[in-house]
């Protein structure tokens, strides 16, 4: 009874600020309420009974990703105060999208056997290690996956490090900053 | 009901009580003020703010070593008019310098303050946990909740529609991105040794063990540097730095809002030296001295508690002799004034010296709490559990106090750290010692043969 | 030109690290002499006990006396003159002595534009001016009261100055009683 209640203020107020992130016409304040719904859903998973997952929500995305994107928001011109207009030609398409999207969503949601009962999974650091890591349970679980995946974001990190050297080194870029 | 039926009232008389840790960082700020102040004057040979007074009618005027100052500056931050400058976004304006400290009375849940208390009540063993969340994933919630804290500094820069704020904004955030990796990944080793996330369970291990900082050396002085740098004290103060802009992210903040950031940012100083004695000092274990033995002699351990006090008290009236000795032979004019107030200083000092002898001796004779046991374990009282608790929880703010120390103490030797040195040093070094100091760590445990 | 070079840092230097804690202890050993020392800091607290002024202080002016009290001054102006910060103002009239050309009517000192270099001691011809009182604290409610009169110049204790012979001389002092007799004995 109490989690429902919890459920429900903590669902509100996600479903809320991602409303806002939608309507906002500032990017900072679509920012801070992508931040709001995030530790709103961290505090789902909490009552879904996996704080790790909620905690890593927080840690990683509310924390850090968030920070980032503010960080680029107030970089770039988007921290000016020029509001960008709530529709435009590119609406056309992503208001359709988004819409299908939810209905997928939804259909899925709906039709899916949630045989799931909230006091019995334990998203807990052991559980999910387990779940992950455990080479003698059932052939290699995910292990190879997590490096292979690791390796990608290392390459990918280098590639963009390469390509930001190489923007900055050109002749290009230096005619531009001059043009400034 | 089932909730309110599953503990008998004691439990949730103390379970309810913890909840006061809450204010443990707000507490400190109290502390943490004067020592920087006087602590700072002391370093450079000065006195430090010693001058306001309260005049007490019949008496005079009671000075506290300085003390009233905090309260004449906390009184002028809380009266003075909360004004936002034209052009400021007025929403984030406000809420900016409350999220930091908002989150400042969040971060303490996870902290055990002691160790579990375990302890035989009607006929039944009773487990409370020292933290309020006793959770899996307790030093996570704090990283989480402490990179939180840092959107505060972002708003209130980016609000305030200023330059100087607006650059103290950026580099707090960027300092908070790359400091937060650093001090994850050096906290990392002493979670592999102890195999938990769980703060209880990693003082546990060090209580069996050895303490975190003779186990994992570079770890602590990586996690220190990056904790310093990451509550954007000096040396790591880039983002207000003075010289460069005017005070950072609250340059144009005044009366209390300025005084939230400020409190935020010392009970961040506080969170963080609670983390760091928990983490690599053995938290709120008893140095050479295990849990168990202190509580089989419960009595004389909280005998030898009041003797420290009481030699405490001692040393603080050897001080106020000797000065006051000096002070009488000068000319100055205030002396009797100073004087007098001493001597009520004097007066509660001894009063303090023959209390804690007396409780030490009336501990020693008559506060022997016997065991019981319940389905063949052997369990102590309520009343040497309540014990206990009480010893850890002045071993913990002690050795906390000592790494509050150590923050203003390198606050006011070490020169600002040019932008690019703090990144450098960020990325480049502490980073990279601690993954070698993980990797170290993880092989030096499997040859040995941990988990 | 001189060209200074640095000596490079040696290893241990440049490691930051260990240099660190060398000033940590530094400022340690202050800490520890503040906290457990406390009555060693050199601190005075300044309105309650006052530093100690030496002799050659440059404090507020004074003008000294001839042993009938008159200001040794004989408005020459040379003060005036030599003053940088153009606070010295100075009125002369007809002495009435006949041995004495020019005494000072006015002789005003304002003390909000004086710099305290001394060279208006230095310049007077007849050390008449002095800055020797050891008055360092200028506190008043208005302006005005900044600007020091021959009044307040020349109202000084000879008990002030026991070692100073020329103060002495003035009335009061200790050799005032010889000095007016040789004084007079000129005269006549």
């Amino acid at each position: 009874m109490l989690a429902l209640i919890y459920f429900i203020i903590l669902a509100v107020i996600a479903l809320g600020a991602a409303t806002c992130v939608l309507l906002s016409r500032h990017p900072l304040y679509g920012a801070l309420s992508l931040v709001v719904s995030m530790v709103s859903l961290a505090g789902i998973y909490g009552l879904l009974g996996s704080p790790f997952l909620g905690v890593v929500q927080v840690m990683v995305y509310a924390g850090a990703i968030m920070m980032l994107v503010t960080f680029v928001i107030m970089v770039l011109n988007g921290a000016r105060d020029s509001r960008t207009p709530m529709f435009d030609k590119v609406s056309l398409f992503i208001i359709p999208a988004v819409l299908v999207l939810a209905a997928l969503v939804g259909v899925a949601l709906v039709r899916a056997p949630l045989g799931f009962d909230a006091a019995t999974i334990r998203g807990s650091v052991a559980v999910t290690s387990e779940t992950l890591f455990n080479v003698a349970q059932g052939g290699p679980g995910y292990f190879i996956l997590f490096e292979v995946l690791g390796l990608l974001l290392l390459s990918a990190m280098v590639a963009a490090v390469l390509m930001a050297k190489k923007r900055l080194g050109s002749v290009d870029s230096e005619n531009v900053e001059e043009k400034h | 009901m089932d909730i309110i039926e599953s503990k008998t009232w004691v439990e949730w008389l103390i379970t309810i009580a913890k909840f006061a840790f809450c204010f443990v960082p707000v507490l400190y700020i109290l502390l943490l003020i004067p020592m920087e102040r006087r602590g700072a004057g002391f370093m450079q040979d000065r006195q430090g703010p010693n001058r306001s007074y309260i005049k007490i009618p019949y008496f005079g005027k009671i000075r506290l070593f300085g003390y009233v100052q905090n309260m004449c500056d906390g009184t002028k931050l809380f009266f003075k008019e909360m004004f936002a400058p034209a052009g400021v976004n007025k929403v984030l304006y406000y809420v900016a310098p409350a999220i930091p400290f908002a989150i400042v009375f969040l971060s303490p849940c996870v902290i055990p303050w002691f160790g579990p208390m375990v302890f035989e009540w009607g006929g039944k063993m009773v487990r409370i946990p020292g933290s309020i969340i006793d959770s899996d994933v307790g030093v996570l919630l704090l990283f989480g909740f402490s990179s939180l804290s840092a959107f505060g500094a972002v708003l209130a820069g980016w609000a305030s529609k200023s330059k100087y704020s607006f650059l103290g904004a950026l580099r707090t955030s960027s300092m908070t991105i790359s400091y937060e990796v650093c001090l994850g990944l050096s906290m990392m080793g002493i979670l592999l040794l102890a195999g938990s996330f769980n703060l209880t369970d990693i003082v546990t291990w060090q209580e069996h063990h050895v303490w975190g900082i003779v186990a994992q050396p570079v770890a602590f002085f990586c996690f220190l540097i990056a904790s310093i740098a990451e509550t954007g004290r000096a040396p790591f103060d880039v983002a207000e730095g003075e010289p460069e802009l005017v005070a950072g992210y609250h340059t144009e903040y005044g009366a209390m809002q300025f005084g939230l950031f400020y409190m935020g940012e010392y009970s961040h100083i506080c969170i963080n030296s609670f983390l760091i004695a928990t983490l690599f000092l053995g938290g709120y274990a008893v140095p050479f001295v295990t849990t168990e033995t202190m509580q089989a002699h419960m009595g004389g351990s909280l005998a030898v508690l009041c003797g420290i006090l009481a030699f405490l008290a001692l040393a603080f009236l050897h001080m106020v002799h000797r000065y006051s000795k000096k002070l009488a032979a000068t000319a100055q004019t205030h002396r009797f004034e100073v004087l007098r107030e001493y001597k009520l200083y004097n007066i509660i000092a001894w009063a303090a010296v023959a209390v804690f002898v007396i409780l030490g001796v009336c501990a020693w004779f008559f506060y022997n709490p016997s065991n019981m046991v319940v389905n063949g374990v052997a369990v102590g009282s309520l009343a040497t559990a309540l014990g206990t608790a009480l010893i850890h929880l002045l071993v913990l703010v002690v050795k906390s106090v000592m790494f509050c120390w150590v923050w203003i103490w390198v606050r006011w030797t070490l020169p600002r750290f040019r932008y690019d040195h703090v990144m450098n040093l960020g990325w480049k070094i502490i980073l990279n010692i601690a993954l070698i100091n993980l990797v170290v760590t993880a092989v030096i445990a499997k040859l040995v043969g941990g988990n | 030109m001189r060209v200074i070079r640095q000596k490079p840092m040696t290893l241990g230097e440049r490691l930051y690290i260990f240099e660190a804690l060398r000033g940590l202890w530094t400022t340690l050993k202050h800490a520890a002499r503040g906290l457990f020392r406390y009555e060693t800091l050199p601190t005075i607290s300044y309105p309650e006990g006052k530093p100690e002024v030496r002799n050659t202080y440059r404090a507020k002016h004074r003008l000294m006396l001839r042993p009938d009290g008159t200001p040794r001054c004989v408005a020459c102006g040379m003060c005036a003159a030599a003053c940088p910060a153009h606070c010295i103002f100075i009125e002369a009239t007809a002495s009435d002595d006949p041995r004495i050309e020019k005494r000072v009517m006015r002789f005003d000192i304002d003390h909000l534009t004086c710099v305290f270099c001394g060279l208006c001691v230095e310049a007077c011809p007849v050390d008449a001016l002095r800055m020797d009182t050891k008055e360092m604290v200028f506190e008043h409610r208005n302006r005005d009261d900044f600007v020091a009169h021959l009044y307040d110049l020349t109202n000084w204790d000879p008990k002030d100055y026991p070692d100073d012979e020329q103060s002495q001389v003035a009335p009061g002092g200790t050799k005032n009683a010889e000095a007016l007799r040789v004084w007079g004995m000129e005269v006549k």
